[in-house]
């Protein structure tokens, strides 16, 4: 059973126990953000420096912490910040589509796919060309399961915009699915 | 429960891709590791910034005692060149020179050094 955000919290915050409640908040939370962040970024690689970055931006300002959000939407926002970043510096829109073919052999070697590995490549297709706010909020909503309000404190949008947002993204990929069928 | 879920529930959440075999195995030790060596690495560089920064005002001020005093020994000289100019003028010339300035120059010259 996870340990409750507020204990991470306190040994976080406190200089004698932080590096053990980094090691806790680590272990409590880096499948998630892991998964987040390649969903997005779809490179392993690239997810596993992200994934670091996140926790090192975590660990050194800890400080900056000031309790006005739950600690797991703080870390959501400080991953999705830095895929943010991560897409500036590199123009990745079109290219994560490409890299679906590395990350997935099959897909590459063009060999004949079952059919539930073909629909979920050719739905992680349909995700991955979407525009990058209607990606986080699907991802964000879909797979993570996050409410609106959660996500309203990760995206700093309301949650009118969110909800949008999503129906456009899902009316999307809907519609990819439907021509690529 | 997810609304429009249901358009989407025979993909599931499942990935077609999957992470390598025990990569989370020891990932929180390595990170912490990282995160402390760059903290490390940051305070050195604040650490020689300020130090650089001090050396650099300690230099200025020492450029500054050592330039002052020649500042005196140029005005000094100034002078001398200017009596110098002054002691080849003719009476007239003189004359001429105490209407335009309406006073003696090395007068005022002199009050002015008082006040230091």
């Amino acid at each position: 059973m996870n340990q409750p955000e507020s204990d991470i919290l306190a040994l976080l915050q406190n200089p004698v126990t932080r590096d053990s409640g980094f090691l806790l908040l680590m272990n409590t939370y880096q499948k998630q953000l892991y998964w987040h962040i390649r969903r997005l970024v779809v490179s392993h690689e690239d997810a596993e420096d992200i994934l670091q970055e996140t926790f090192i931006l975590v660990y050194n300002n800890i400080g900056a912490f000031k309790g006005e959000s739950k600690l797991y939407t703080w870390l959501y926002r400080i991953a999705t910040n830095e895929c943010n970043r991560f897409f500036r510096h590199n123009n990745l829109r079109i290219k994560n589509v490409e890299l679906l073919s590395d990350e997935t052999p099959e897909l590459a070697a063009g060999s004949e796919l079952e059919g539930s590995e073909s629909i979920l490549i050719k739905f992680q297709q349909a995700i991955q060309q979407l525009p990058k706010k209607q990606k986080i909020v699907f991802n964000l909503r879909y797979y993570d399961e996050l409410s609106y309000e959660d996500m309203e404190q990760i995206l700093r949008t309301s949650v009118g915009t969110l909800r949008t947002t999503y129906h456009f993204a899902y009316e999307r990929i809907k519609k990819y699915l439907t021509e690529h069928d | 429960m997810i609304e429009q879920e249901s358009t989407f529930s025979e993909i599931g959440k499942a990935l077609p891709y999957s992470a390598p075999t025990y990569f989370f195995d020891g990932l929180p030790e390595k990170t912490l590791l990282v995160a402390k060596m760059r903290l490390e690495h940051r305070r050195k560089n604040k650490r020689l910034v300020r130090f650089v920064t001090l050396f650099a005002s300690a230099a200025a001020v020492l450029v500054l005692v050592m330039v002052a005093p020649s500042t005196k020994r140029l005005d000094n000289r100034r002078s001398e060149n200017v009596e110098a100019v002054l002691k080849d003028l003719s009476n007239d010339e003189l004359t001429n020179m105490t209407v335009v300035y309406g006073s003696d120059m090395m007068e005022e010259e002199w009050s002015q050094e008082k006040t230091y």
